[in-house]
């Protein structure tokens, strides 16, 4: 009860002291300083994302928020991989005779393949498939466990209107990722993919376009991805010159091919007196990328261990590399993300402003690498500084400056009706209303990973508009006012949340 | 907020569809078309596209069903001839990712007259006319003609062709490509269909792709290898190709530069049926 009346208390207080200080001045300057020409579109990773970093960090030393284990920044693991083409090996043993492949030539490591080595004897099974639902398992009767496996590409019966699978339409078994799995799963160390030659032309190793080997890319033409730790193998496209090793012809596997596809029965064998070694090697640069993180502890003795988390990203897409003369190349991304980013600091000033702090402790973040994949919030979901459990509510700003004075767009009302309904409520107090985007925009950005996770969670966006992603994204076609009348709602309704012990029921996802 | 890449790649690769088309050159005699004649080309392609991004493969099955007819305005004394194609209908339909969507268009109005060698080399081409779908049917590659070699060729006999075609960038196209094909014939032998004593020639080849382009702030290289293997039926006393059959693979790199770097390994399959018609 007592707990209940302070709070109530708190959540009553006049929100005008907060709601003052944010205003279209403070939002510009923020905007400014974020989209300016000097962050060179804030692009994850770079120096200039680092350098948005420290101003996010400095600002909330400046307010008094407080950064979490000593630190503002909460490490993210972004990583590039290419291919380390002097220590990739195939060698295979037939009896006493040994062959050595060649790269790309013979063989071409895919993007899932791991950095190591192995070897063993080989083990042919089939199209690498245990598809239980058409009772069918290229691994009956083989062991691989410790051994290296030659697969096909595609499943039986791929151009057969009739076949069990499902007609001409493949299933997931086709897919390599599946089968990589599923080889991983029967035990195997290494797996060698063939295109199945009854039904393709091309026999090439095409495996992974590795920057590396190609004549057009560039060596920087890596895409970034999140060190996921997910344990793999090595993993290759092998050509024709391994088919001929192994089975003396490619007509030789063409007919084992068709036989399995005549009797959908395995035809894995153990190739005889066989030995593989087998390297795919990896040069994996990372990069440093940090979420920045702080947070305002509640005042209430135990809903201080409940938090209300308001975040965005802070990165944009950088800039385009080949620039064209007098033509403008960077993605300054003013509204995308620079107008969120700045609505969160505008809102971490207003909990500051505040004379008491609220109940609940409200936990600021400001997410890198979103627009590669929502890596960010994919990291901090997987490694929360506060629990996630305890975390009643995600807020999240993405592009808030843009499409008129009065508009709003709510990604993920439905999922989400209790905060929905608060939402709703102080947006209509403050004349926003709000109008569905033509996009389903609920799992584009950062919200989307703490919604996942239980957490009920909403995007708030002024929706998208033509200058998204282009370099027209300037600061001077944002309009701060709308900027910081959208921030206003989130401190309104995260000053609410924050204050009183209520807990927000969300919907799955059909 | 994130950009949803899936959706610009599939964009992206509606684009690919007829880079094989006609590409390669074909075999026989020679073209000697009429004036005053009218044809109806009928063709059907089906495209499957295989694309791996983040690990997963993404599969994209098009198909695009087209009736075009040409008219012989004229042939000069070289035996070039002056035709006039135009469209007509046109259907494609594509399935990717859970959705499945088809568009259809009748009586359209896009024409292009080309000029051909009695081989069916093109000496000009020219847009008469064209419609809303213009970026569509300009990819149906409307007036290309497989070539013929202009001579008698014994039964068994093969020849050799190479060809180059660069495709400039345009409104349905952001890429500009170049194609080489390199394309061996043998005149298998004359055969009856449907009560004609025709000619049918078998062909296989290989195909080499670049291109370059830029598409939504994105710089886009690719190069892609790649085979393919028909036939097509020739009917020797009206001097005009009947059908063909063609079936093609290619393997592709995609580089991907600016805002967001990628690679991506994609295998297109492609089989394209077309028939002509004498319109009586």
């Amino acid at each position: 009860m007592l707990i209940l009346f302070i709070a109530g208390q708190i959540s009553g207080q006049n929100t005008k002291k907060g709601l003052s200080v944010i205003t279209p001045e403070l939002l510009r300057q923020h905007i400014d300083f974020l989209a300016s020409d000097s962050l060179k579109g804030r692009n994850t990773p770079s120096p200039e994302l680092e350098l948005a970093a420290d101003y996010i960090a400095k600002e909330f030393a400046a307010l008094g928020i407080r950064p979490v284990q000593n630190s503002w920044f909460q490490p993210v693991p972004i990583i590039s991989r290419n291919l380390d083409i002097d220590r990739c090996q195939l060698a295979i043993t037939l009896g006493d005779q040994k062959t050595n492949f060649r790269l790309k030539t013979d063989y071409n490591p895919f993007e899932m393949t791991a950095d190591t080595v192995v070897a063993s004897s080989l083990v042919f099974a089939g199209y690498g498939i245990t598809a239980p639902e058409y009772q069918y398992d290229d691994y009956d009767g083989v062991d691989v466990r410790g051994k290296i496996v030659l697969i096909m590409k595609h499943e039986p019966g791929e151009k057969d209107t009739a076949s069990c699978f499902n007609g001409i339409r493949e299933t997931r078994h086709s897919q390599t990722s599946v089968k990589l799995e599923n080889a991983m799963k029967h035990g195997a160390i290494g797996l060698m993919i063939v295109t199945d030659p009854l039904n393709h032309m091309l026999l090439n190793p095409q495996g992974h376009p590795w920057p590396a080997f190609s004549s057009f890319m560039t060596q920087d033409n890596l895409p970034v991805e999140m060190k996921d730790g997910k344990r793999t193998i090595p993993c290759i496209q092998v050509g024709e010159t391994v088919v001929k090793a192994l089975f003396g012809s490619v007509d030789s596997l063409r007919n084992i091919q068709k036989r399995i596809d005549q009797s959908l029965k395995p035809r894995s064998f153990e190739v005889p007196a066989s030995g593989c070694l087998l390297q795919t090697a990896l040069k994996i640069t990372r990069y440093p990328v940090n979420n920045v993180i702080g947070i305002l502890e509640g005042s209430d003795p135990v809903l201080k261990n409940e938090f209300v988390v308001i975040g965005g990203h802070y990165d944009h897409v950088g800039v385009q590399k080949v620039q064209r003369q007098g033509e403008d190349n960077i993605f300054n991304g003013a509204d995308d993300n620079a107008s969120g980013t700045a609505g969160v600091l505008a809102v971490a000033k207003a909990f500051s402003a505040m004379k008491k702090r609220p109940a609940r402790s409200v936990v600021f973040i400001l997410f890198a690498g979103e627009e590669k994949g929502l890596f960010g919030s994919q990291h901090y979901c997987d490694h929360p500084v506060v629990p996630l459990d305890k975390s009643v509510v995600m807020l999240n700003l993405d592009m808030i400056s843009r499409n008129g004075a009065d508009t709003l767009q709510l990604d993920g009302l439905a999922y989400n009706p209790d905060l929905a309904s608060i939402l709703m409520s102080e947006a209509r107090k403050l004349n926003l209303r709000n109008y569905p985007g033509e996009e389903d925009l609920f799992k584009r950005s950062d919200h989307y990973n703490f919604y996942r996770k239980g957490v009920s969670a909403i995007n708030i966006t002024s929706g998208l508009h033509s200058d998204y992603h282009t370099v027209r994204d300037n600061p001077d076609s944002v309009d701060p006012a709308k900027a910081a009348l959208i921030s206003r709602l989130i401190f309104k309704t995260a000053w609410k949340i924050a204050g009183e012990p209520i807990y927000l029921k969300t919907v799955p996802i059909r | 907020m994130k950009r949803n890449f899936v959706k610009t790649l599939f964009l992206f690769l509606l684009v690919i569809p007829g880079i094989h088309l006609y590409s390669q050159n074909t075999w026989l005699l020679k073209y000697q078309f009429e004036k005053g004649k009218t044809y109806d080309q009928i063709s059907r392609t089906t495209q499957d596209i295989v694309q791996t991004v983040n690990g997963q493969d993404i599969k994209i099955l098009s198909e695009i069903a087209s009736t075009n007819s040409f008219q012989v305005e004229n042939r000069d004394a070289d035996g070039n001839a002056t035709l006039l194609f135009s469209a007509q209908d046109l259907s494609v339909r594509s399935a990717a990712m859970g959705r499945d969507t088809t568009m259809k268009y009748t009586g359209m109005k896009d024409k292009v007259r080309v000029k051909l060698t009695p081989a069916g080399k093109s000496l000009s081409s020219v847009v008469v006319d064209s419609s809303e779908v213009s970026s569509i049917v300009s990819q149906l590659n409307m007036g290309d003609m497989r070539h013929l070699p202009g001579k008698e060729v014994k039964v068994g006999e093969t020849w050799q062709d190479q060809l180059v075609v660069n495709k400039e960038k345009s409104a349905g196209s952001p890429i500009a490509m170049e194609i080489t094909t390199d394309t061996e014939y043998t005149l298998k032998g004359s055969e009856p269909v449907n009560g004609k004593e025709l000619l049918k020639i078998a062909f296989t080849g290989t195909m080499n792709m670049k291109g370059k382009g830029m598409q939504m702030g994105m710089d886009m290289y690719l190069e892609g290898t790649g085979k393919n293997q028909g036939f097509f039926y020739y009917d020797p006393a009206a001097f005009m190709i009947v059908s063909s059959e063609d079936n093609s693979e290619m393997e592709i790199s995609v580089a991907v530069t600016g805002p967001q770097n990628l690679t991506i390994p994609m295998t297109q399959s492609v089989k394209s049926v077309t028939t002509f018609t004498e319109r009586k």
